[in-house]
């Protein structure tokens, strides 16, 4: 200890005093532990975040998660095929048919199903939309949480209209349940294809005036542009995916690398960032929402015509003996499905490798560092779904 | 490379690969020692043929077997208990796999190994990937593997206080031990159970 | 004076101009309410309240106040109680006295009239924040501490601006009280001359109000609700009161300031005060709509922008003004 610094006790809740020791003149301080979250705005449900604060400067951060696990992995061995359609729709709620997806696509191909041509084609349609529905709650809330309380309102607006087309064609508002093994409960309703065109022009129209509400704002681009830098490789690292690897300018999405269902058969181009910020995150949102609709516009023209369930299923589905590692490019990154089959009705053990897993366990890395309005605004680009996360 | 390519380049690089799978949708595994997991996964990542950059998942699956006398009965009808068939069981214990993928490659591999029940461990890849972290935190709690090494082996997903490793097979689902799943049976079943 | 040709006691006088300042700091901030719940509304493509009082929802603010005062009055247990207490007071008082001198109309339509009037506004609005800090440390929540070391901050940032914006009209007015701003107008209004004054003085009262889009001390998606976290029921209404009152006392001011109080343009028989309130409800709504328009700066970045560039032009408008002042 140097003559001039001193040593101090600071105090604290019980047990938690500490001395610190300061050079003669400073004021003695101790960071400050602060809870974000569970219950917190712009969490998006129940996520916590553990930060200790320097002034508002951030030291560490330690995301808990846990809050909303509902253990579906070990229900899904409880239950069979059909039954575990409905029970993964719900792990990323806002992306309901997109994980229905991968448990159906990964069944099928253990089995060697051949999923009838227009199923196919239908599944990519509505895959679409839901990646738009999904998107739209993104860049609603986004906003919300810079304080640009308006455009949460217009996001949801559009939503309501996509909804009402795939209540139309699913029955179901969030939670569709509509695909099955070997293909998709019904065909499209009568009409279907006509409204969903025209609802691609509203759409496209509206999201130029999102365009212009939130990236064109100048303080929306001060609070964004070269926060929460993510460089590529440690977003690979991490195994981030999705629109924030992509943001980071590495152009993976499973759509293109491992097409499933029909993707290799339309043209769409896989958009990415240059710094891996929370604007390019939240420009790649735009993007991908763009080629989505671009991709719906190609499965309007070219739908074939014939039946959506293979002619002859057997009554109880039962995987073949084995494993599978299905991953689908679900709106928040890739969603994967390790299923172990031992040939019963239900699975042996069904692994879901979820999105919002992975890009939340990266937070740690992104946060130290920052200020806590950027947190803020790194926490809401890194999109993610709470009960993805804990599943 | 083809995953045929990608399982004889780590066997010949490395040494280490016990038996590799192959499935008929094309999708590579290989087995490794679990002492020599570290050592295989390190290979993985920093061999420029694999360049096993992005980290996909890491688990376990109970192979069942040695269910402990304390495990109650299976209930309800045999098929449902589902016992481990032989041809498949090719050892007792708590396979682990981890999955990878390489970004620029465009290939995948699972990595896999076998740890005992009790006591087992393994060391961790979270210096390898740092995604591994959250992923052996889980597995951990789900499973009681060991990941030695790793820098903060605290529960993530379950309450603190919370006993037992629900993902293992012994570990049944309380409303199912009260109740049976009706859901469980096909229409079909019920309608032969009411009639005998 | 209006009130002088019916009322001989001075008491009287004074008693009824102060209960007309009481009722109209009541009312005004409710048509404020009001006004933002339905112009956020339809700029956001939704109806707002539309049940309370039938006709639109006009009720619906008098329905919250009431709500309100129904409410339990919660302290929490680690707070300081007294401090805790006295704080909503501390933010609504400064806001009433700013009232009592703004002139809406010719010939005693105003509180008080006070020689240094503007210096009296400039420094009795800063004290709301003494109440902030106030709430902010004895709610004893870590969310609201940080709100009020914003808000303190955010005053180191505003505040000179602010002022030195209105340094320069008080020089071109060639007058420190209100009424003779407000008289001096007589030809032109000071937003002419004064434009950039204008544009200073609008942005430094949205920092001070804690209005999108510098509400930093409040933000909700980040610190909960800043300073006003922990407090419910009429201790909570209080604070949105003042921020309501604030927001009609703020554009009363820089009406009085810029846009020439009661003088009015093109049509002569509409009345001074009707011309008052028609800019102080423009300004509002401006206030309002910005809320509608844009996201939340950085506490830094406000720093930044009133340090690097409000302060410069402020200096270089009182410079310009007084070149102006002796060239003609």
């Amino acid at each position: 200890m140097t003559p001039e610094s001193r040593t101090i006790t600071l105090p604290g809740e019980p047990g938690s005093a500490v001395a610190v020791t300061v050079a003669e003149g400073d004021l003695a301080t101790r960071e400050m532990t602060l809870n974000i979250g569970p219950q917190h705005p712009s969490t998006h449900g129940v996520l916590r975040v553990v930060i200790t604060l320097d002034g508002e400067r951030i030291h560490t951060a330690e995301p808990v998660i846990g809050y909303m696990h509902r253990g579906f992995e070990k229900l899904a061995e409880a239950r069979d095929y059909r039954q575990i359609i409905a029970l993964v729709n719900r792990h990323d709620w806002l992306s309901a048919f997109c994980n229905e997806l991968g448990v159906a696509i990964a069944v099928e191909r253990l089995m060697g199903l051949e999923v009838p041509e227009r199923a196919q084609w239908i599944r990519m349609l509505l895959a679409e939309w839901n990646r738009v529905l999904n998107h739209l709650v993104f860049i609603g809330s986004y906003g919300l949480e810079l304080g640009a309380i308006t455009p949460v309102f217009y996001a949801f607006r559009e939503r309501e209209d996509i909804q009402e087309i795939l209540e139309a064609a699913t029955g179901g508002r969030l939670h569709f349940t509509f695909n099955r093994i070997g293909g998709l409960k019904d065909d499209l309703p009568k009409g279907f294809l006509r409204r969903s065109a025209e609802l691609v022009r509203k759409v496209r129209n509206r999201l130029a005036d999102y365009e212009g509400l939130l990236l064109g704002n100048q303080i929306f681009r001060k609070r964004t542009v070269g926060v929460g830098a993510l460089p590529g490789n440690v977003a690979k690292d991490f195994g981030v995916s999705g629109p924030i690897l992509q943001a980071c300018g590495v152009a993976e999405d499973s759509r293109k690398t491992e097409p499933y269902l029909r993707y290799d058969q339309v043209e769409f181009d896989v958009p990415v960032g240059k710094n891996g910020d929370s604007f390019d995150r939240f420009w790649v949102l735009f993007r991908r929402m763009e080629e989505s609709l671009r991709i719906i516009e190609q499965v309007h023209d070219r739908i074939p015509s014939g039946p959506v369930m293979p002619p002859k299923m057997p009554k109880t589905i039962k995987a073949p003996e084995g494993w599978i590692y299905q991953r689908t490019e679900n709106p928040l990154g890739e969603c994967g499905y390790y299923l172990v089959s031992r040939g019963d009705k239900t699975p042996w053990r069904l692994k879901m490798r979820t999105a919002s897993f992975s890009n939340v366990s990266m937070i740690p890395y992104l946060l130290p560092g920052i200020l806590v309005p950027d947190m803020i605004a790194v926490l809401g680009s890194v999109f993610f779904v709470v009960g993805d996360v804990d599943r | 490379m083809t995953p045929e390519d990608l399982v004889s380049h780590v066997r010949e690089a490395t040494g280490l690969v016990e038996r590799d799978e192959l499935t008929p949708q094309g999708q590579a595994a290989v087995w490794v020692a679990p002492e020599r997991w570290l050592e295989a996964a390190t290979h993985l990542r920093t061999c420029g043929r694999c360049g096993f950059d992005f980290f996909t998942f890491l688990t376990a699956v109970d192979r069942g077997g040695d269910r402990g006398a304390e495990a109650p009965p299976p209930r309800g009808k045999p098929g449902r208990a589902q016992a481990p068939s032989p041809s498949v069981d090719q050892g007792e214990g708590l396979e682990v796999v981890c999955h990878v993928y390489a970004v620029r490659r465009q290939h995948h591999l699972n990595l896999k190994t076998l740890v005992p029940r009790e006591g087992g461990s393994l060391a961790t890849l979270s210096g390898v990937w740092r995604g591994a972290n959250w992923h052996e935190r889980e597995t951990a709690e789900m499973f009681g593997i060991g990941f030695a090494g790793h820098p903060n082996l605290a529960k993530l997903e379950l309450p603190v206080n919370f006993e037992g490793f629900p993902l293992r097979k012994d570990f049944l689902l309380i409303t199912r031990e009260a109740k049976e799943w009706p859901g469980q049976k096909e229409p079909e079943e019920r309608h032969e159970e009411a009639k005998s | 004076m209006i009130l002088d040709r019916y009322f001989e006691n001075a008491w009287a006088i004074l008693g009824l101009k102060l209960g007309a300042i009481l009722v109209l700091f009541l009312v005004a901030p409710i048509v404020v309410g009001y006004a933002e719940h339905k112009v956020l509304a339809h700029m956001q493509a939704r109806l707002g309240p539309m049940e309370a009082g039938r006709f639109h929802g006009w009720a619906q603010l008098v329905a919250d106040g009431v709500k309100f005062i129904q409410k339990e009055d919660i302290v929490p247990r680690a707070a300081d109680r007294f401090v805790f207490t006295i704080a909503p007071v501390l933010v609504v008082v400064p806001v009433i006295m700013i009232f009592l001198v703004i002139p809406f109309g010719p010939g005693g339509w105003w509180g008080e009239n006070m020689d240094l009037g503007l210096f009296y506004v400039m420094a009795i609005s800063t004290v709301g924040v003494i109440g902030v800090l106030a709430a902010g440390w004895a709610s004893a929540n870590k969310f609201s501490l940080i709100g009020a070391l914003r808000a303190a901050a955010q005053l180191i940032a505003y505040e000179l601006p602010l002022v030195l914006a209105a340094a320069a009209v008080a020089m071109q007015a060639g007058s420190l009280s209100l009424v003779g701003i407000v008289e001096a107008q007589d030809h032109y209004w000071f937003v002419l001359p004064q434009i950039a004054g204008f544009a200073l003085f609008v942005l430094a009262s949205l920092a001070e109000l804690s209005r999108p889009p510098f509400d930093m001390p409040v933000a909700d998606s980040e610190i909960i609700f800043g300073h006003m976290t922990e407090y419910t029921g009429i201790k909570m209404a209080m604070f949105l009161l003042a921020e309501y009152a604030g927001v009609v006392a703020l554009s009363g001011v820089a009406t009085v300031m810029y846009l020439g109080g009661w003088h009015g343009f093109l049509v002569g028989w509409i009345p001074g005060p009707v011309w008052t309130f028609a800019k102080i409800g423009a300004l509002a709504f401006f206030i309002i709509w910005l809320r509608a328009t844009y996201p939340r700066m950085r506490e830094d970045q406000l720093q930044k922008m009133a340090w690097k560039y409000m302060i410069p032009v402020a200096l270089a408008n009182i410079l310009l003004t007084g070149v102006f002042k002796v060239v003609f």
